[in-house]
Formats: C-alpha cells, structure tokens, sequence
C-alpha cells in the first residue's frame, strides 16, 4: 500500500482490461489518452497541480506583500519610530515577503509528493498531508454522490477537483484536486455505477 | 383556498409574533429602559411582527394527498414542498405552558436526511394533530401492507400498540441527574447577565443606586468582621457551589421532568417536560452510534449516561433544554439489557478488548512531563522556590498515563465496532458496521517518530456524541491492519438511512 505511486498520466499500455461480469464492478475500456484508474493502483494526480498551486501561492504572497507595504507605510508616517529602528522597517518587510514566496514555491511540490489516490472495487482512498498524513478511505456503497468542480486556474490548466459526498460528519466531503478533467469524469462514471447496485 | 385544504390554528399569529419578538425582546426592553421609552411605545415596535405573522398564517396551507402531505406557504415567494408519506419518521411536538393552556402545540415534521425538520407547523390544535397523526399512519401501514402483501385477513390496527417502557425517571433520578449534570452555572450566567443589563452593578446610576451589590457587600463584611476573612471566603465558595448544584436540579427537574424512553414497533418515544412538553419519535434504525459515558459522579452513584446520535430530523434546537440523551441517566446494572433494547443486533459479550501500543503510556507520561516542566517554571518564578512542590504531580501523571492505557481499547464484534477510553471520566462508544461511513489513518508528526498511527471511524449525524470513535495510540501495522479489517466489513454491509 505504500509503494511509490506511478504518474496518472502514462498509459500502461499492456494491461489487460478487466470486463465486467457479475457483480464486480464495471471497468471502462481505456483509450489511448486515459488509462484506468480504477486497477487499485496508487497513483498521484497531475504534475500541473504544482505550477497551478504555485501560481495561487505567488498571488497570496504579492497580495499580502502589497498589503504589508501599504500598512507599514502608514505605521511610518503615523507611529513615531526611533531612527535607528528605519532600516528594520523593509529588512522585516522583505523577510516576509522572501519567506512567503520561498514557502509558496516549495511547499506544493512537497504536498504533490504526499498527495496520492487510490481505486480498487471496494473503496476510493485518498492520501495527503506533509507534516500531518492522513488516509481518508471511503467504501464505494458509501458514497452519496459526486461533483467534479474546475475553478478558473484549474480550468486554464485543464484540471478539476472530485469531490466525494459521503453521509459522514468528519468526512462529509473528500476533495481530490489536481485531477486531469477527463480523468475525473471518468473516476466519477466508474464510482456513479455503484449507484444502480445500492439501495437509497 | 379547496375543500381539503387546511390551515393552521389561528392562535398561531399570537405564537409565531411572540417567536418573532422573543429574540429582540431583551435589547428593546434594556434600550427602552435607559432611554426612557414610555412602556406602551414598545409595544407599537411589536407591530411590524404582528403583520408579518398575519401575512405567514394566511398563506400557510397543507394537504393530505394520496401519497404526500402538501404545505404551500408564501404569497409572493410561493413554495410548495411534498414530503412523502413514507419519508415522514416523526411527528415532533413541543408543548409550552401556553400551548398547554390553549390546547395547541407546535408541530415538526421530521424526515431523514437533514437536520431541519421538513416542515414545521405553528401551531396546530391537538385534534388537527391527531388528524395528521392518523392519516400519516394510515398511508404508512397502507404501502407497508401492499409491500408485504398481507392478505385481507389481518386488518392494521395500527392505533395504539404497546408501549414498553425502556426507562422512566422519576423524581429522585432527576434530582440525582441534576446535581451530576451541574447546569447551575447556566443559570447563574442568564442571572448574571440580567443583573448586568439590570445595572445592579453600577453604583453610579441614578436608577438603582447598585442598590443590592452595596447591601450584599456590606453584609459579606459585617459577618466577615466577626468570623474572620479566611473562613468567609471559603464559606462564600461552598455556599456558592451548593447554589449552583441546587440550581442545576431545578433546572433540571424542570425540563425533564416525567422523563419516559418508550419502545413501540422498532420506534423510540421519549417524552419529557414540565413547563414545556416535548415528544419526539426516533426509529430505532436511526441510531448512528451510541455512547455511553461514566463521570465519577456517575461511578459514586453506580449510574451512567447514554447519547446517541441519530441520523435526519435532529430535533436539537429545542427552546430552553438541550435535547435529551436516550438515558440521562440510567443504572449500571442495567447497561447491558438497556444496549440490548435499542440495539438489538449488537452483543456486548462479544466484545474482546484489544489495547493500543504498550508504549503509549510512556507518551502520554512524556506530554505531562513537557507540561509539568513549564508549569513548575512559572510557579518558580511567580512564587520562588515553593513552585517546585509542582513537581510532586508528576508520580500522579505516572499514573495518570498507565491507567488511561490500560482502560483504552476496541474490539470488533461481528456486527459492530467498539471503541473504549478514559479511566475518570470513562466512555464506550460503539457504532454497526452499517452505520459507518468512512474510515480514516492520520499519523502526526509525533505519531510517525513514535511509529504509531490512529483510526477513525465516521459517522452520520455526529452533533450529539461528541465522542467520535478516535482509536489513537496504535502500533502503526495494527493501524493499518484494523483499516483493512474495517473497509472489509464495511464494504459487506448496506447503508439504509
């Protein structure tokens, strides 16, 4: 369970497609673009997900950089500060801003490493966190229902989120970002066929 | 407005008005007070409510179809909503003493899946409840029979089935019950927060001259003058801790007096109140998971407490009492026949503890110590060398660790999975395999130094129980294993709301 996660993006090309019959769940042939995540593999989700995180870093950090700039500019102008203390004003100021940005640009390729999911016929897995690592495992009879959602940078990058609705209260909702769009549709047609078999 | 329409009892304008004003009536009576507002002023700023509410009961309207009840409300914003005969598991009501005194009572529709009640009717008479409750039972044991497909022979005499009754308090247990509970300081804050609307603290006001602070004040002194101040303060402290004990079985005697746990049919009826009655209804496959609790209060009177948390129509915004638990309070020897009622499927024999990592009472230990060290700095440094008699806690956190430790467990049963901790303040917590919603593995930074791991298990409609099911402390393999043992049962079992 804990081998290193393969890229979703490489279509293992040999793999024989297992056919549905019976009550295992169905499988979907896989074309050339879009291999099948639902073989129980681990696999980690699109490497665009860390220049898309990190874009969204670097806009919080200009943010708060602005932000900062225009408060310490009034605090200079307002609050009377010992001459010697001038030069520590945007020493501070340039510190924060070199560690939000230092941070912003490590810190997703760090989450992408830990950041893994998993489909097998009787659940959907999702591994995260850095510091704090967490296994979220959700039964496939569980799920509620589904949405695969794509903000505007996600859209740019031709990414979405899966999230999984489930009737819990801590896990009420297990978000997958950083999917490839197509990849999360067919993950949610692959989860959206144990419906038929659940009793509502 | 059609023949089989219905509306609700008129004397709802009065209770939905009173509803309305009752979350402004403090602010306006405090500002009318210091501003010096003639009474009869306040009264017109009820007015706006009172229109509102005419609005409300004349476009509220509900039908009995064939196979739903029909509430149309609105008459600029119309809203129809269906609620299936089938869908309604409970006809909550909540009864006041005006209710009472007009033969009237609030009406919740409760459904699954939500926490809102579907529809709620304020108010009905008692016969228009009867009405609806009859009518809902009669197209209930009408889609039962047809699915079933009873023969004629046996007619549903659905009426009035026996009652068992799994739990009555009387009078005793609910004192009992309040002096563990200690709700004192609710009341003592609502007072509190009264007397400082009331400007009983100042001394500066005009108004009241801090009339009582200053009196109070000089009655603690005189007896303080003849007894001494030591003696004073620590019989001003345990006389307030007996008021507020006293307080709290008021409290409590009063919301839940007549407490009744009944069992009917695969559904459970609980009733309780004085001043305000309340009934609720849960079917017993509703139940999420179940806790059992055990303060020492608990242990010194051989009593325990059970909550459990259901799923939809979470009836918990009651006004004034918090919901009630299955069994505030419930003898221990009689735990085992009680789980058995309400849980039928689950056998607490099964249950073969399994503990967490020998060495987590080293962790444990290793976190007091961390605690105890910079507690005893700031003791030094506060009050010199004595601080470090803190330090005489930490054979009592040794302790502390092993016993929390060896009373931490779980156990899987073949229907249910449990879950056990604390040795004070104990709790055994327990949940179906069908009940479970998803599973968890985290591990903390502290977690992957030590090589261990903890599981959790997810529930539906956890605002009841605030004890989740948080194995933690386990070898990190067992973890894993559990995980897998769990997932296995879980994916074997159908979730049914």
């Amino acid at each position: 369970m804990d081998e290193e996660p393969t890229s979703g993006e490489t279509p293992p090309a040999d793999t024989p497609v297992p056919v549905a019959v019976g009550p295992s769940p169905p499988a979907f042939s896989p074309d050339n673009d879009h291999p099948n995540p639902a073989d129980g593999r681990e696999r980690s989700v699109d490497a665009r997900h860390v220049t898309m995180s990190r874009i969204v870093g670097a806009i919080v950090t200009a943010t708060v950089a602005l932000g900062s700039l225009v408060a310490l500019v009034i605090v200079f102008f307002t609050v009377p500060i010992a001459p010697w203390a001038w030069p520590l004003l945007p020493l501070g100021w340039l510190l924060v801003c070199f560690t939000l940005g230092w941070f912003s640009y490590v810190w997703p390729s760090l989450e992408h490493r830990h950041l893994a999911f998993r489909l097998d016929p009787q659940s959907f897995e999702v591994r995260s966190g850095v510091l704090w690592r967490k296994r979220i495992a959700v039964p496939r009879n569980r799920i509620q229902h589904m949405d695969v959602s794509q903000g505007p940078l996600e859209r740019h990058f031709d990414l979405a989120t899966l999230a999984i609705h489930t009737a819990g209260t801590s896990h009420a909702e297990v978000r997958l970002p950083g999917l490839t769009h197509a990849i999360a549709l067919r993950i949610r047609d692959v989860l959206a066929q144990q419906d038929e078999d659940d009793a509502v | 407005m059609t023949r089989s329409e219905r509306r609700l009892h008129p004397l709802s304008l009065v209770f939905v008005t009173l509803s309305s004003v009752r979350g402004v009536i403090a602010s306006v009576i405090v500002i009318g007070w210091t501003v010096r507002l003639p009474y009869p002023a306040m009264l017109l700023l009820g007015i706006p409510y009172l229109i509102v509410g005419v609005i409300r009961y004349m476009a509220f309207r509900y039908t009995f179809d064939d196979e739903e009840l029909v509430i149309r409300t609105g008459i600029l914003f119309r809203n129809e909503r269906h609620i299936p005969y089938s869908r309604i598991h409970n006809l909550g009501t909540v009864q006041n003493l005006l209710h009472r005194f007009l033969r009237v009572a609030e009406v919740r529709v409760e459904t699954a899946g939500g926490h809102e009640p579907e529809a709620r009717l304020r108010v009905l008479s008692l016969g228009a409840l009867e009405e609806m409750r009859r009518t809902i039972r009669l197209h209930r044991d009408a889609a039962k029979i047809a699915r079933e497909q009873i023969d004629e022979g046996a007619p549903a005499t659905a009426e009035e089935t026996r009652e068992k009754t799994l739990l009555h308090l009387p009078l005793r247990e609910l004192v009992l019950h309040g002096i563990i509970r200690n709700r004192g300081m609710l009341v003592v804050g609502a007072a509190m927060g009264l007397a400082w609307e009331m400007r009983w603290f100042s001394s500066d006001d005009e108004l009241t001259d801090g009339n009582f602070w200053r009196s109070l004040r000089d009655m603690v002194q005189g007896l303080g003058d003849r007894m001494g101040p030591p003696i004073i303060i620590l019989a001003a402290f345990l006389a307030f801790l007996v008021i507020v004990r006293l307080l709290s079985v008021g409290w409590t005697v009063v919301g839940l007096h007549g407490f009744t746990l009944g069992k009917t049919e695969g559904e459970l009826r609980i009733r309780y109140g004085l001043l305000t009655r309340q009934t609720t209804a849960i079917p017993q496959h509703r139940l999420q998971l179940v806790s059992v609790r055990e303060h020492p209060l608990h242990r010194l009177f051989r009593r325990v407490e059970v909550r459990a948390d259901t799923a939809g129509g979470n009836p918990s915004e009651q006004s004034g009492t918090s919901h009630p638990r299955l069994a505030p309070l419930l003898r221990h020897d009689h735990l085992g026949a009680f789980l058995r009622e309400i849980q039928p499927e689950i056998d607490l024999d099964e249950v073969r503890w399994e503990g967490p990592d020998p060495r987590a009472s080293r962790r444990i230990f290793r976190i007091s110590l961390l605690a105890a060290l910079i507690g005893t700095t700031v003791s030094v440094l506060s009050f010199g060398l004595w601080g470090a008699l803190a330090l005489a806690a930490m054979p009592l956190a040794w302790l502390n660790a092993r016993r929390q430790v060896h009373w931490m467990g779980h156990a899987l049963t073949s229907t249910a999975v449990f879950y056990r901790r604390g040795w004070l303040w104990r709790n055994l917590s327990f949940t179906p395999y069908g009940k479970i919603q998803a599973l968890s593995l985290s591990r903390s930074p502290f977690d992957r130094r030590w090589g261990m791991a903890s599981v959790r298990v997810d529930t539906a409609g956890g605002h009841e129980v605030e004890e989740r099911i948080h194995v933690r402390y386990l070898p990190e393999s067992t973890a894993r294993a559990l995980m897998v043992r769990l997932a296995d049962r879980v994916s074997a079992t159908t979730f049914r709301w």
